[in-house]
């Protein structure tokens, strides 16, 4: 017997079918224990750390950049940055912005990108590419 | 005087070759090279290579030097593949050799380990319809797992005939995975997706490592209780390594255990191959199974991966779940390689290894549960 006769004949759709699920089931399951496993230990371990489930919420918020002003020189060099990047996509390179800059002959182009990178103002887009953050940009240049 | 060099000459393997044995011996040839030249898996296809030779060279029946004579030393050999000893050995030293760190870390990346398996099951399906009964069908599917223990375990338990040509299937497709996975995983990705960076991982501490062996087993025996010979030992062996006061027991496991059951497998395994016993039919359509099970459970991952970058805030990149097959750490390392000629510093050898070691306990899941229906 071939095809799907043989197929049906044998159960073959439902063992499939229930192999696939108890696999997922199985590996689901212990995915999502050992994904609170070091919670546990953690609780376990030092149950002092979790006081702030019980705290009120409202504690300020830690700031994510490292450098949150920008001298004189750099708000220039940002401003010249910005002009390159309306050149550019959405989503760029880090290299290619770099290679601009040289270009157009922006002074010390690896310091000045550093320092948007410190200051958010170019920021990864988390899928290998970076963004200009215009807001950002905004805040500590204008 | 004269009848005595035709007797003899009439036992020589120069008199009792046929073609199929010439082939095999050829084949073996071509194991011996990729594995010595070309470095794919050499501590496996050189010892299947050899073994191939081994199996084929014309032998006068009855002399008990055959593989399949029962009271030749190869016989007995064979023994610890067609009674499951060696595959389970094997798992023992994986598992003392593994580091579970990234899985503990990002478990999610499980899942693509899980994905994988479809492929065993969708081959299922396709050797049953090609008319091969349900246990040898069963075992055919697993060949998609990438995990030749694993195969050859499950064959040895449902359909032992067949032990030869699934465990060359199987091993020839682990050995090829930088050939056969690029290509998948290039078609079914965008270059933006390639590009993705994933998250350095949290550092995973040394109770997690302990307990995660325990809990895996626990979790995945009762579960798929047939798993057991294969997840029990691999779950053993890493609770050898993560204990540490163990450790002389494991490194006996990572080291002279497995190497003396990789050789032991690999010869009897090659010299299964006989040319009259292995070259028909059924082993080119197992050899055509195989290489469709190992592509769909390649393209199994990167597919479920993109499914799953629907509903993730943080993107996963697709090449991961390429490394859902459980050839460690082989896939892993294509994954990196694929990633880094889109981006030569995008790094995801470490993200690879979850999925990966992941399709290890899914594809001896996969075989428990086949292992338990067809039983």
């Amino acid at each position: 017997m071939y095809g799907f006769d043989a197929i049906n004949a044998n159960n073959g759709w439902s063992i499939a079918a229930v192999g696939i699920i108890i696999v997922f089931t199985g590996l689901v399951m212990l995915s999502l224990i050992i994904s609170q496993l070091y919670k546990v230990l953690e609780f376990i371990e030092n149950p002092k750390r979790f006081e702030f489930l019980s705290r009120k919420k409202g504690v300020e918020k830690k700031e994510k950049y490292t450098l949150l002003f920008l001298s004189k020189n750099q708000k220039e060099s940002a401003k010249q940055f910005s002009l390159i990047i309306k050149t550019m996509e959405e989503h760029f390179p880090l290299p290619k912005l770099l290679r601009l800059a040289e270009v157009n002959g922006l002074g010390e182009p690896y310091n000045n990108l550093t320092t948007l990178l410190d200051a958010g103002i170019v920021e990864p887009d988390t899928e290998g590419y970076f963004i200009w953050n215009k807001e950002r940009f905004n805040k500590l240049v204008s | 005087m004269g009848h005595l060099f035709v007797e003899f000459f009439q036992n020589t393997g120069f008199y009792l070759c046929d073609y199929r044995y010439i082939i095999m011996i050829l084949i073996g040839f071509v194991f011996i090279y990729l594995g010595i030249v070309k470095d794919y898996e050499p501590l496996l296809l050189v010892p299947i290579g050899f073994g191939m030779l081994v199996g084929n060279i014309p032998i006068f029946k009855g002399l008990g030097l055959g593989i399949y004579e029962t009271n030749s030393v190869l016989h007995y050999l064979y023994f610890g593949v067609t009674q499951g000893i060696y595959p389970p050995l094997i798992f023992l030293g994986i598992g003392a050799m593994t580091d579970f760190s990234t899985l503990l870390a990002r478990p999610v990346l499980m899942l693509l380990g899980a994905a994988a398996q479809t492929g065993v099951f969708l081959t299922f399906l396709g050797a049953l319809a090609l008319g091969f009964a349900p246990n040898e069908a069963a075992s055919i599917g697993i060949i998609g797992g990438a995990d030749g223990p694993t195969a050859i375990f499950l064959t040895a338990k449902l359909a032992p005939h067949l032990i030869g040509p699934i465990a060359v299937a199987a091993y020839s497709y682990m050995a090829l995975v930088p050939v056969i996975q690029p290509p998948i995983m290039r078609l079914l990705t965008t270059r933006k997706e390639r590009l993705i960076r994933m998250e350095e991982p949290r550092v995973v501490g040394k109770k997690e490592k302990v307990i995660f062996p325990i809990v895996a087993f626990l979790l995945c025996c009762f579960l798929a209780p047939a798993a057991l010979p294969l997840l029990g030992m691999l779950c053993f062996g890493n609770l050898l390594k993560e204990a540490v006061v163990t450790e002389r027991l494991a490194q006996t496991a990572r080291t002279s255990l497995i190497d003396i059951a990789t050789i032991l497998l690999g010869l009897t395994v090659g010299a299964s191959t006989q040319g009259d016993v292995f070259l028909t039919p059924a082993s080119i359509k197992i050899f055509v199974l195989g290489a469709g099970s190992f592509g769909v459970a390649t393209a199994a991952g990167p597919i479920f991966a993109k499914i799953m970058n629907l509903f993730l805030k943080t993107k996963i990149n697709p090449l991961l779940g390429a490394a859902g097959v459980s050839a460690v750490p082989d896939s892993a390392r294509v994954v990196q390689m694929v990633g880094q000629k889109e981006d030569p510093s995008n790094f995801l050898l470490m993200h690879a290894m979850a999925p990966n070691v992941s399709g290890v306990i899914g594809s001896a899941v996969a075989a428990g549960i086949l292992w338990s229906f067809m039983a």
